[in-house]
């Protein structure tokens, strides 16, 4: 119980090919290897998800979901297309996301009026994300507002980028292209290699 | 188009594509190396952003997802078929020395089996080229109910690949014959047989820019070189 502070700093020490030796290892079965790896990810998955989520209970429920299913696809993980890193947090984000939006639509069934509520606030906690990481805070900063605002708004707040053009007020092409030039400008400051 | 639909790189790394246009773009995927490649480093890219929001979880957590673990089976990983071919091919040769009769039948067997996996593979390489030429077109054919039959094509490439799903089967002594149609009327465009759920496909090649439309009917075998039987399947290209 009390022994989950003294992980943070292994886990933030972790590069991403040791856990790619780890999730290679876990694709053959090996169940025991598995709290290692929680121990490595577990943060990263919950951090993320709950900031999509807003809502620690459910996104202590997905979090697990994401988990197991790291655990049950685990053979199926290619460490040629890419580390085990990108592999989990995609699976992590994308369930994040099903889950915002299947939310979304059920809401929407109920009322038009809550979609609103839900859209409005992001945009200043967009603007003022608060980040542990000072590289990756850093490389934001080398964004234009608008790259830094719809990446932010798409990817931390789960919206389409059809939400984020409406929020924003730019023209749908603006708004993939501000995306896609974003992403790669932090690509290219992050050093990111697959 | 082309230029447009690599943009959603972007969009589709942070997951915020609408599911339709994500279906769109996965389907393309399949398709431009270049966009594979852009999205492995883009979802590389975001992974980092995600891992930027790193919280501890409560502790409870992980004794409910070792739990859960536990008592969950991995999915199997099945190698892919495609291998299969060159092993037969490999271990062929040895075995024929020592069981000459039997070899000599089963190689007969293999080697049409490994000539059918080649003409599959062709098809599929050739309809990749197809559907990833900048000019590719997609006619849907008339045909009887029960039936759908369209022609993707390349009028750049001079390729073309006939596909129709719910056909009835031929006796043996007949095949379904294709035909292209031009000014000069009815030409031999080959012959096939749907497999046993009714699905068949076939590649040609040739100066499509001067077809006309296409033809389908059952022919005995060998093909006839003009049709013979009631047209089942038509349409213009």
């Amino acid at each position: 119980m009390a022994r989950t502070s003294p992980r943070t700093d292994r886990r933030q020490t972790t590069t991403g090919d040791d856990l790619t030796e780890l999730l290679v290892m876990l694709a053959r079965g090996d169940e025991s290897m598995f709290g290692l790896l929680y121990d490595h990810i577990a943060g990263p998955v919950f951090g993320l998800v709950r900031r999509v989520l807003r809502d620690p209970a459910q996104a202590e429920e997905v979090t697990q979901e994401v988990l197991v299913e790291v655990w049950r696809t685990a053979p199926r993980f290619d460490p040629d297309r890419g580390n085990a890193r990108t592999w989990i947090m995609t699976m992590a984000h994308r369930r994040a996301v099903d889950r915002v939006r299947s939310e979304q639509a059920s809401r929407d069934r109920e009322s038009k009026t809550v979609d609103a509520e839900r859209t409005a606030p992001p945009v200043d906690e967009a603007v003022a994300i608060q980040l542990e990481h000072q590289q990756v805070r850093a490389a934001l900063g080398h964004l234009t507002d608008i790259q830094r605002e719809a990446i932010a708004l798409a990817y931390y707040g789960g919206h389409t980028y059809r939400e984020v053009a409406e929020l924003l007020d730019i023209p749908l092409a603006t708004t993939k292209t501000r995306i896609r030039d974003g992403l790669i400008r932090l690509r290219d400051s992050l050093g990111v290699m697959t | 188009m082309t230029a447009d639909i690599h943009t959603l790189a972007g969009p589709y790394a942070l997951d915020a594509l609408p599911e339709d246009e994500r279906r769109l773009f996965e389907e393309h995927l399949d398709m431009c190396a270049g966009c594979r490649q852009e999205v492995a480093e883009l979802q590389a890219t975001a992974a980092r952003l995600g891992a930027a929001t790193s919280t501890t979880p409560p502790a409870r957590l992980k004794e409910q997802v070792m739990a859960q673990v536990e008592t969950t089976r991995q999915v199997r990983v099945l190698t892919p078929f495609r291998r299969r071919p060159t092993v037969w091919r490999r271990t062929l040769a040895p075995m024929a020395a020592a069981l000459a009769v039997v070899v000599v039948a089963l190689g007969f067997v293999v080697a049409q089996l490994n000539e059918r996996v080649t003409e599959i593979e062709a098809l599929a390489f050739e309809t990749q080229r197809v559907l990833a030429a900048a000019d590719v077109d997609i006619v849907t054919l008339d045909a009887p109910s029960g039936v759908s039959a369209s022609f993707v094509f390349s009028p750049d490439l001079g390729m073309g690949v006939f596909v129709a799903d719910g056909l009835a089967t031929v006796d043996s002594s007949r095949v379904y014959e294709l035909w292209t149609i031009t000014t000069n009327g009815a030409t031999p465009a080959g012959t096939f047989r749907p497999d046993a759920d009714g699905a068949a496909s076939h590649l040609i090649t040739g100066d499509l820019a001067q077809v006309d439309g296409l033809g389908v009917t059952v022919e005995p075998v060998g093909g006839s070189q003009q049709p013979t039987g009631d047209i089942l399947i038509s349409g213009e290209l």
